[in-house]
């Protein structure tokens, strides 16, 4: 299968000098749904702002579908357009997604920067509105929105690109279990179209759904393990050495039960 | 320092922030709601705020003035202002203020004419002259009516669309977009005030002293500048992931429906017919 992503030795410090990546090998297939795991602070959010082409790295090399990702390449407006067109970032903080005064117009930024046709735009943007069901505060200040609200939202200003690969860094953190379900479900509609979807999580509850490879990113600012979910996320020594796990004791009546906190795990 | 009634000037910077969001909010609840100047399109009400604020100048005659009152009164009852907040809004304090900075020219030293009100301290000439006192009179009611149509047009219009009325008056994109992210983070930026306050609060149950206030202004004002600091650089690669390449794109489209120049021309009437009657001595 084509390789969308192909990252080979990277190597990232803040200007702090505190390391965010070391030595990251890895490549995703084109259409996938890849969900890079672990625990804060070990480099998650860096790695997808890289992939996005908002930092490049120090040392190795970063291809997208045969292309590098460095900083000359993104000094080529005709580059940029097809990329940012081709992939959509949806960030952990819908207010730094949402810096327009309104819904409606946060949507519609991406479009208007890259040229999409305003007739276009708008046919997608009533479309994208009725699927992420935004009707009631699409003219609304974003400052006034749930915290769910904003995700749709966020997430709209991405998906009216249509891109080919979806970047999401934690999706559903802090969403009730009703809007979390509808995101994955759009994430995984998405994909079921040939959208490549990677996402950033340390929700181990909703990484079943939405992968077909796993990454594990462990302390040491590296990928630990990479490999399919129904391995991943059944390894607990692996999960538990990369806090990702904890022991999760609950009562069945007045028996004490103690196993791992996995809810994809069905117990006695 | 706690005072007797137990509020820190730490309590009363949080009580102005939490009153500039609940502004924030009333103004957008005014915004929305149906009532006339809500129902013009933006570029009819900055026509209009010109036009008035050059009326204002130009007049000296108080009657005049009472006509443009009782104007910006009907305008706030037909946009369903709540008219006592709308008064308070704009009547309380700045009367008080341009008063305090016109007061001096009352004095026949300045403004000499028929003296109503003699007063000589130690050889030093403090009496109020008519011509001085309407002087003094015509200045407060030119800065308080200003305010009031200001007030009235943000009011009843969205910040937003406010904004856009002006890209129609060529005031640059990029001017309009810094101003509309600096409204839209101020917000942000209060809540985040206002949530640590109360955080320091409820761990220490009240600032007990100023020293200990300024301790806590000085570690928010510190972290605030960070926050920002973070945010703006995350916000500049939000957008940069969206496309922005330095120059922006938010040109709006508007229809001018003929009610707005019917207002627009309605207002324009009613100036001048109060400048011909005071022409003519009818005013």
């Amino acid at each position: 299968m084509a390789k969308i992503f192909e990252l080979k030795g990277i190597h990232y410090s803040y200007p702090s000098k505190v390391k965010a990546l070391s030595g990251i090998d890895f490549d995703i297939d084109k259409g996938c749904m890849a969900t890079v795991i672990g625990a804060n602070g070990t480099g998650k959010s860096t790695l997808l702002t890289m992939l996005d082409g908002l930092i490049f790295p120090q040392e190795g090399t970063i291809m997208f579908s045969g292309q590098e990702l460095n900083k000359e390449h993104f000094a080529d407006t005709a580059f940029v357009r097809s990329f940012r067109q081709k992939v959509g970032f949806v960030f952990q903080n819908a207010d730094i997604q949402l810096f327009c005064p309104t819904v409606r117009e946060d949507i519609m930024f991406g479009p208007m920067h890259l040229g999409l046709d305003r007739t276009e735009a708008e046919k997608r943007f009533d479309e994208l509105v009725c699927i992420l069901e935004l009707q009631n505060f699409v003219d609304r200040t974003p400052s006034q929105l749930s915290v769910g609200e904003k995700r749709k939202a966020a997430l709209a200003t991405v998906l009216i690109m249509k891109p080919e690969v979806l970047i999401m860094d934690e999706p559903t953190a802090g969403l009730d279990p009703l809007t979390t379900r509808h995101i994955i479900d759009i994430v995984l509609e998405l994909n079921s179209h040939g959208c490549t979807v990677i996402t950033a999580t340390h929700d181990l509850h909703i990484v079943n759904e939405i992968s077909n490879e796993i990454f594990i990113m462990g302390r040491d600012k590296t990928i630990v393990r990479r490999g399919k979910p129904e391995d991943i996320l059944m390894d607990t020594e692996l999960l538990r050495n990369n806090n990702l796990l904890h022991i999760h004791k609950h009562k069945h009546g007045s028996k004490l039960h103690v196993h791992p906190h996995m809810h994809f795990i069905h117990h006695e | 320092m706690m005072n007797k009634f137990g509020t820190s000037f730490a309590d009363k910077s949080l009580k102005a922030a939490i009153s500039f969001l609940e502004d924030i909010f009333l103004s957008e609840e005014t915004a929305n709601k149906k009532g006339l100047l809500q129902s013009l399109d933006p570029r009819a009400k900055i026509v209009f705020l010109s036009i008035m604020l050059v009326a204002l100048l130009l007049t000296k005659d108080q009657a005049v003035f009472c006509v443009y009152f009782i104007l910006s009164l009907i305008l706030a009852f037909l946009s369903k202002i709540p008219i006592a907040k709308f008064l308070s809004r704009v009547w309380l304090f700045i009367p008080f203020f341009s008063l305090l900075i016109i007061l001096p020219s009352t004095l026949e030293v300045f403004t000499p004419g028929k003296v109503i009100l003699e007063y000589i301290i130690s050889g030093i000439n403090l009496s109020v002259t008519r011509e001085g006192v309407m002087q003094a009179f015509n200045f407060v009611m030119r800065v308080g009516l200003s305010v009031s149509f200001v007030v009235l047009v943000n009011m009843t219009t969205r910040h937003d669309i406010l904004l856009k009325g002006l890209s129609f008056f060529r005031v640059p994109d990029i001017y309009l977009a810094t101003v509309n992210m600096c409204y839209r983070y101020l917000y942000v930026f209060v809540k985040t005030v206002e949530n640590t306050y109360l955080s320091v609060k409820s761990r220490v149950g009240f600032v007990r002293d100023a020293r200990a206030g300024r301790d806590i202004a000085g570690w928010n004002i510190a972290a605030l500048w960070s926050r920002s600091y973070k945010m703006s650089n995350d916000i500049y690669n939000a957008m940069l992931s969206r496309g922005y390449d330095g120059s922006m794109n938010i040109r709006y489209q508007f229809k001018l429906k003929p009610a707005d120049i019917v207002f627009v021309c309605g207002v324009a009437a009613l100036i001048l017919c109060c400048a011909v009657f005071v022409k003519f001595g009818v005013l």
